[in-house]
Formats: structure tokens, sequence, C-alpha cells
């Protein structure tokens, strides 16, 4: 473009005002004739030439296009965002209901929905927890229903060899029963480690003087020394337990661990021939940790040279005057066993 | 504000809306009547290959987003030329993506009828103003086409355009300025 060319281009778009290229757009003559050639080009492109073809048709199909697209319809974004937030609230609805009836226990309200879950696979389910439950159950003194439900559900998991375990717990929820009508504070047979029996000196006259022995008899063992007199006389269960408890500090200031008092039973002081003896029921007196478990068998394995004996042998002579008298009710046997246990002791001694 | 007066009365009104969102067919005559020839010789000013069918398309989308549209009948004759625009885009990507066969290209210079040189000797001053415009820069063209061609509006254009009303007037001055010299050039004046 020459400089001329350059000069006439800016002066012609400069006499043009917004009023002439409005007049010149909207196809209304200018006042000045100097832009005739704008209004000619102007008039090439105006659609005054182009009338629509087939007016009437394409009206029915546009008409019928917009008829059907009435019909759809159309979902705006508010209430696709109150669908959103209320399938939300529903999920998490649903997850807070099954992580509150996953801790429920047998008899709450939640429980039901806790076992129909756990049947469709949410929740933890298994024997775990049910010995979970049944330990709730427990904790909130509902004994009966706790052994009812663990029964109901040792035959669910192994109907076959349920029968005997089923005894055990009927004779362990004798005991329980027994002991609360006594008036002593309910103890819990069935938690072996509880800390209560291995360490309280002062021992209930259920509890036995072995810190690993439960306060109650085991219920498969024939008691023998239930029938001996003497044996009550002698070794009632609080004897050893007050003065020196198994497993603890012997008088001299050792301690009478299983495993440094295994020797004094190799000594034959203990040995497994006795079982038949009314010694036996040191092994067998150890329901606490094995008898009222669910396997009896665990009753017959016990040593019955177990350093318990050894060690309350060697308090006899304390336990024997502060303990005597007491328990004889529930703790016959076990009181005899250790009697046994403890005689030993101090034969070896 | 220099009030713009359409170069055709346009008879779109609210009602006459209203009426074409209930699928009435005497509203879409009148509707497609009066806007069908703006849009098509817009479409054809942009470059369009097929205008009439891509005006038709236009119109059915017009047809089925008519219940989306809200605001008074002012707005919906640039409603429809978004639309139109949009159109116009999407044919445009469309072409660019699909290779023009030999035979095709053919076929279409067969069934137009129309030669470059036929035309320029049946219309010489048509011709030689289409080429005016084609040498204007791609904005120029849009802006012109929908002034005169579409017969909008200022504000109508800033909307169509996504652009605000004193870029279209800039934009608007400058184009008629590159037609002015491109006539003088050529001199047809």
């Amino acid at each position: 473009m020459s400089r001329f060319d350059d000069y006439f281009h800016r002066m012609s778009t400069l006499r043009l005002s917004d009023r002439d290229i409005e007049m010149l757009l909207s196809g209304e003559p200018t006042s000045s004739e100097e832009f005739a050639d704008l209004e000619v080009f102007v008039a090439a492109f105006s659609p005054d030439g182009e009338p629509p073809h087939d007016v009437s048709h394409m009206a029915t199909a546009l008409a019928a296009t917009a008829r059907s697209s009435v019909a759809r319809p159309v979902r705006s974004a508010f209430r696709r965002l109150v669908v959103l937030g209320a399938s939300f609230a529903i999920v998490l609805a649903f997850s807070g209901v099954a992580m509150a009836a996953n801790g429920a226990a047998p008899g709450d309200l939640l429980y039901g929905v806790d076992r129909a879950l756990e049947s469709i696979g949410i929740g933890d389910g298994g024997i775990e927890e049910r010995i979970a439950e049944f330990e709730v159950l427990l904790e909130r003194d509902q004994h009966d229903e706790a052994f009812t439900f663990l029964e109901n559900e040792m035959q669910k998991v192994a109907p076959a060899g349920a029968t005997a375990a089923g005894e055990h717990l009927a004779a362990a929820r004798g005991t329980e029963e027994a002991d609360q009508s006594d008036g002593t504070p309910g103890s819990e047979p069935f938690l072996p480690d509880d800390p209560d029996i291995d360490t309280t000196p002062e021992a209930t006259p259920t509890e036995t003087g072995s810190g690993e022995v439960p306060p109650t008899p085991d219920p498969l063992s024939p008691q023998p020394a239930s029938t001996d007199p003497s044996a009550d006389d002698d070794q009632s269960p609080e004897q050893g337990n007050e003065k020196s408890p198994p497993g603890q500090v012997k008088e001299d200031g050792s301690r009478a661990e299983p495993e440094t008092a295994g020797p004094k039973e190799d000594s034959g002081t203990a040995s497994p021939e006795e079982n038949d003896s009314p010694s036996n029921n040191q092994g067998n007196e150890d329901p606490g940790s094995n008898g009222n478990q669910t396997n009896p068998d665990n009753n017959g394995n016990t040593d019955p040279g177990t350093p318990q004996g050894n060690a309350t042998g060697q308090n006899e002579g304390q336990g024997q005057e502060q303990g005597q008298g007491q328990g004889q009710g529930q703790g016959q046997g076990q009181g005899q066993g250790q009697g046994q246990g403890q005689g030993q002791g101090q034969g070896q001694d | 504000m220099t009030t713009y007066r359409l170069r055709h009365e346009d008879p779109t009104t609210l009602d006459l809306i209203e009426e074409a969102k209930r699928g009435s067919e005497s509203a879409w005559e009148q509707i497609y009547g009066s806007l069908a020839g703006p849009v098509t010789g817009y479409l054809r000013s942009r470059g369009a290959v097929d205008p009439e069918d891509l005006s038709s398309e236009v119109f059915l989308q017009v047809a089925r987003d008519i219940h989306r549209f809200k605001g008074d009948a002012d707005k919906f004759r640039s409603w429809v030329f978004v639309i139109a625009h949009r159109r116009l885009i999407d044919a445009r990507r469309k072409a660019s993506r699909r290779p023009v066969l030999v035979e095709e290209a053919v076929g279409q210079f067969d069934e137009s009828g129309l030669d470059v040189e036929e035309e320029v000797m049946s219309n010489l001053g048509t011709a030689w103003m289409r080429e005016v415009f084609e040498s204007l820069t791609d904005e120029q063209q849009q802006v012109l086409s929908l002034r005169i061609i579409a017969d909008l509006s200022l504000e109508d254009t800033a909307a169509v355009m996504g652009k605000r009303v004193g870029a279209i007037k800039a934009l608007q001055r400058r184009a008629l300025g590159a037609v002015r010299t491109q006539l003088a050039e050529g001199g047809v004046s």
C-alpha cells in the first residue's frame, strides 16, 4: 500500500462517524454521496434476495420438534445437587447404622441388624466377635444370657463336640449361681487372667490358692476331696492363697515360678501316677485356666506336681491357722488338692 | 447511543415465542420466514459449504432448545444467531477433520451448477464485492455479516461475538475503511 493509499484509507475511515456507519449498515441513505461506494457494497450483501424455501414444510418439522422437546424434562442443577446430597446422606446413615450395629450384643436393639449384616459379609462376624459379645454380657452381669448365648453359638459352630462343653458350661453356670446366692462377690471363673486372683492376697473363699486356679472346681472331675473332711479341715483353699500364693514369693524370698519348680516334681513328689490320689486335684483344680474352658481334657493334662503345690506347701502352717473353716462348701476339691501338694512340697524341702 | 433500526420489521414477539414453545406451526412459519434468509445469508457469507443444510440444522436446534430460552423478543434474534455461529464453527471443525475427496469436490462443483467465471459474467459487481469482502480479516467479515446480513444491532452483534460494544464499533469502522480502500484501488466506486 502506497503512502497515498494509506492516507486515503485513513482519511476515508476518519470521515465515517458512528451515525454514518449505522445508517450505512441499516441500509438507509447517508447524508453524503461520498459514501455511495459503501452503500453499493452493503446493498450487495443484503439478504433481500434470499427468501426461504418451503416455509410451511419446515415449520411443521420445527413445531413437531418443539412439541417433542417439551416432554423431555430438564433437570436443573439444584435438583441434581439435591439428589446427590440425598444419596450421600443415605450412604452415610447406612454406614453409621452398620458401625453401631457391629458393636451390639445379644439383647440390644441393633443386634439383629448386626447379625443380618454379618450374614451378607458386612461387619466382622466370626468366633472372635461372638466371644466379644459374650464378654460384654458378662460385664453387664447378664450371666444367664451370656451362658445361654455361648451354648447356642457353640452348637452352631461345633454341634458334635458341643455336648461335653455344654455340660461344662452348665456346671459352670451352677457354680456362678451358687456364688451369687452365697452373697459372695461374683467372680469371673472364665477369665483366667483376672488380675484379682493373681495379685490380691486377700482372696475370697471362692478363690483358690493358686493364682492360676480359678475359684470354681472342675465340674467334670469327680471331686473326691469333697468327701474327705480331713482334707477340708487341713487345707482350705485360702490357706496357701493368703500367705503364699503359688507363683509368688516364697518364704525364703525366692519366687516359685513354674519353670524353676519343675525339677521338684521330677523328684517324684508329684508323679503322674498320683493322678488317682487326692493330690490329683492339684492338677484338676486348675479349672480357672482349663477346667472351665470348653476343652475338659486339659484338666487331665495338668501336671499334679506343679510348683503351686510346692509353694503352698511351704506355707502350710500359717495357711492352716488362718484359713481353716473358710470356703469349705465351694472349695473342697481345690483345698484338698492343694493340701496334697503342700505335703509333698514339705517333704521335699 | 445511536438507535439502530432493523432493515426489516421483525415480527417476533413474546407471544409468538410462547406459541412456538407450545408447538404452533403458524408461529414457526413466522419465525422461520423472517429469520431463515438472514441466517442462511450469514452462513453463506461466512464460508459455509452448504449454507441451506446448515441453516436447517440451526433451526432444528432452535426448536429443540426454545424451551430454555429466557428473555424478551429482542434477544431472540441474537440468540438464534448465536446458535448459527456455533453450528458454523462445528461445521468448520468437521470439514477440517474430514479430507475432501477429488470426486466429492467435483460433484459439489457440478451440483451447484455455478462457475466463478459464469457468476462474474452474470453479476460482475456482486462477484467483485465478494472478493473485496473476502479480503477482510475474519473478524471484520464476521462483524459485517452480523450487521448487514443477519441484521443484528450493535449490542446483539457484541453478544454473538462475545465482545464489548466499543470493540464492535472499532471493528466495523476498520472493516468499512478497508472495504473503501479496496474499492478505491479496484476503481469501483
